[in-house]
């Protein structure tokens, strides 16, 4: 361990190995690799899809995953089902496609449904639920809304924090904005109450808009299983 | 025994030859600003880090404390890890390292202002870093959520100041080299090159979306095993040793924790990502490597002991190696939980939970921060010609943060095996993440308090630091040391 040219080539091949394999190698194989891929019309039991369009049906909208990492999601929130086997991500109510009492199980997530994202948020940690497929289970646009203005008001022990930076508000002049998450009355200089409403900014509703294009459970094509060497049943 | 005791002011006053003194007084002397330059504004950040960490903390139980947007958890949460890791713990380590290697090769680096633009570069880059990912700039990839425009400048003023460890080796006389010196090369080596590499993919390389989360996770891992353990090492390698006045146990040893540590750091990270749309060997591969870490960590620790071993009395009275044998118990403990969190049994349970949180506060603050602790209190007497004011004050920062340290690591790790059993429960498929929420609660409280007493712990450090660095520290021969001063005081 004297000579600095024998540690240095020391490091070099033991630090290239994991360098080529882990880093290089995949990132270089997937890129320009994946491409969406048409369902088959043909029939399931005929060995088609028995449906139209193509796979991935559903990509994230790119504007709003901007606000998506900006807010920080990440650190809470984790966007991948994890594989039939490992945890109980499959299984999980509302974590698939199916919002159903009793949904069967949902399949992983697959590097196709992260199809041109910049990056796959998949997650630091999951303080909250798994976000993969949080398309199916939201429901109208406004509880959207009041759960990202006042996360409490949907379950008391919830700590996901408020993004009330992302609403503004405005005075109301005669009637109350539709798309309001809350109304306040105070007074004003002149004696006379007067109301502000809270509305939405272009930036929660793309953020909305984000949370509505995750929906990452469509059958993945039989054609793409079969490119991959896998049966249908196998991660479904 | 107690003869021993002297060793700490030993090398620097007596028992050695007259020309080895006035050597290492020229070294240190030679060095002494780039490297308190470093150690001071490394322990802002500290201050900085742990405000901001203690804020993150308590917003999980008080979720509408200090409600405005630049605090919410999603930014202050990953601006306070960052400030942690690039604005303290990779500058503290710099110039722990500049001072090491100056030492180990009797050789004074040249260009010292170079040193010192480079320090101030990449503290302006860390401000403007963690500025932006409070104002909503961040990038939300993990532990790299500074704005990408930085990375090009930090990468840069790194360089040049790690670039001083590979000049200096070259400048040492002939003879043995320490394994500290090898421990300070491998990370002038390693971290430019997993730093430059992820930089580079996750930014500028179209990839695909999911191979770029793969290289980040791996990322992570790789700042932990490639930056914060070998630095943490170089410095435990040479104080115990040091303080103690007797050679390290064993050089094979040395060897075998070095290139165990080599051969494997560099797959770990993608293990974070079992079951998901990662291809399957990248996982595995992580997985694999990490659990054999533990050969070279045995060695590591097998080593320490062996050197320790009998000297218990000296260790319990110098704060240097208080701090340091403190995180050598961290840093068994870390490669126990790294090799738990890696098996396929315990590892999906605890994904995705603080456990994770739990590995890399075991890394970056109970092993790394209290190994980096003890070397700034055995090296900055020696760079200011004055004594640490007073045990008392070290006393106390030791104990505030063992407690805080370990015991913040500790809980998390707890309570991500308690959260994920339950949310991994198949009994629980139906269950909204109420439960898990609450049982949490109680750990994540502990959290709070916990950094709350490493602030005050911090801010003691940086206090006294700053007063050391004003040169207004005790004039004497005698080294600060711990028990005899606390009782006398």
């Amino acid at each position: 361990m004297n000579d600095l040219r024998r540690i240095f080539l020391g490091l070099l091949a033991t630090f290239a190995l994991p360098w080529l394999i882990i880093v290089v190698g995949p990132t270089l194989s997937y890129q320009g690799g994946l491409a969406p891929v048409p369902y088959n019309r043909m029939a399931v039991e005929a060995g088609g899809d028995g449906r139209g369009g193509q796979y991935p049906a559903s990509i994230a909208h790119s504007t709003g995953a901007l606000l998506y990492a900006k807010e920080g999601c990440v650190q809470c929130h984790s966007q991948m089902v994890r594989a039939g086997g490992v945890g109980i991500d499959t299984w999980r109510q509302g974590w698939g496609a199916d919002q159903g009492e009793r949904p069967g199980p949902t399949r992983q997530t697959r590097p196709h449904d992260y199809l041109w994202e910049n990056y796959a948020y998949l997650g630091i940690a999951r303080h909250g639920p798994d976000l993969a497929n949080v398309g199916y289970r939201l429901g109208e646009r406004q509880s959207v809304h009041m759960r990202l203005y006042s996360p409490r008001s949907l379950h008391r022990w919830s700590n996901m924090p408020s993004y009330k930076h992302l609403y503004r508000r405005q005075a109301v002049q005669g009637e109350v904005p539709a798309n309001a998450v809350d109304i306040v009355t105070v007074r004003g200089d002149d004696g006379e109450d007067f109301q502000w409403a809270y509305v939405p900014t272009e930036e929660a509703e793309l953020l909305v808009d984000y949370l509505y294009s995750l929906k990452r459970a469509e059958p993945v094509p039989v054609a793409l299983m079969e490119q991959l060497g896998e049966s249908r049943t196998q991660g479904d | 025994m107690i003869e021993k005791m002297a060793s700490e002011t030993q090398h620097r006053v007596g028992g050695s030859a007259p020309e080895d003194v006035l050597e290492r007084a020229a070294v240190d002397a030679g060095v002494r600003r780039p490297v308190l330059f470093l150690f001071l504004s490394g322990a802002g950040w500290l201050v900085i880090a742990s405000l901001l960490s203690l804020i993150a903390s308590l917003k999980f139980h008080a979720p509408d404390v200090m409600d405005v947007s630049w605090l919410s958890y999603g930014r202050v949460q990953p601006a306070a890890t960052n400030a942690l890791l690039y604005g303290w713990a990779i500058q503290v380590g710099l110039g722990v390292g500049i001072w090491i290697m100056a030492r180990l090769s009797r050789s004074v680096p040249k260009a010292v202002w170079v040193l010192e633009g480079s320090t101030v570069v990449w503290n302006l880059a860390v401000t403007f870093g963690v500025i932006g990912i409070l104002g909503g700039g961040q990038t939300a990839m993990e532990w790299m959520e500074m704005p990408a425009a930085v990375w090009p400048v930090m990468l840069l003023s790194f360089v040049l100041v790690a670039s001083t460890f590979v000049v200096q080796f070259r400048a040492r006389r002939q003879g043995p080299t320490f394994v500290s010196q090898w421990y300070l090369l491998a990370v002038a080596f390693w971290f430019p090159w997993l730093f430059l590499t992820t930089n580079v993919v996750l930014h500028h390389v179209p990839g695909s979306a999911v191979t770029d989360a793969a290289t980040n996770s791996w990322y992570v891992l790789g700042m932990v095993y490639l930056f914060l353990v070998p630095m943490g090492l170089a410095v435990t390698h040479y104080l115990l040793p040091k303080v103690l006045g007797k050679p390290l146990h064993s050089y094979q040893l040395g060897l075998i924790g070095f290139w165990g540590l080599a051969a494997l750091g560099g797959w770990m990270g993608a293990q974070k990502l079992t079951g998901g749309p990662v291809p399957t060997g990248l996982p595995a591969l992580a997985g694999m490597a990490s659990i054999l870490l533990l050969i070279p960590a045995i060695a590591v620790l097998l080593n320490h002991w062996r050197t320790a071993r009998g000297c218990g009395a000296i260790i319990g009275r110098s704060p240097s190696l208080r701090f340091t044998v403190f995180a050598l118990f961290s840093f068994a403990v870390l490669a126990l939980t790294t090799v738990l969190l890696s098996t396929f049994w315990l590892g999906q349970r605890a994904q995705f939970t603080q456990a994770w949180e739990g590995l890399q506060m075991m890394a970056l603050v109970s092993f790394y921060t209290m190994a980096m602790f003890g070397a700034i209190y055995f090296i900055v007497p020696r760079l200011t010609g004055c004594e640490w004011l007073s045990a008392r004050f070290i006393g106390s920062h030791f104990w505030l943060s063992a407690w805080g340290a370990g015991f913040l690591s500790m809980l998390l790790i707890a309570s991500g095996f308690a959260q994920g059993g339950l949310i991994n429960d198949p009994a629980n498929w139906n269950q909204p993440l109420e439960e898990p929420l609450m049982v949490g609660r109680g750990y994540l409280i502990g959290r709070t308090l916990m950094w709350a007493m490493m602030l005050i712990g911090n801010l003691l450090f940086f206090g006294h630091l700053a007063l050391m660095a004003l040169r207004l520290g005790r004039r004497s021969s005698e080294p600060t040391l711990l028990g005899h001063a606390e009782h006398a005081a």
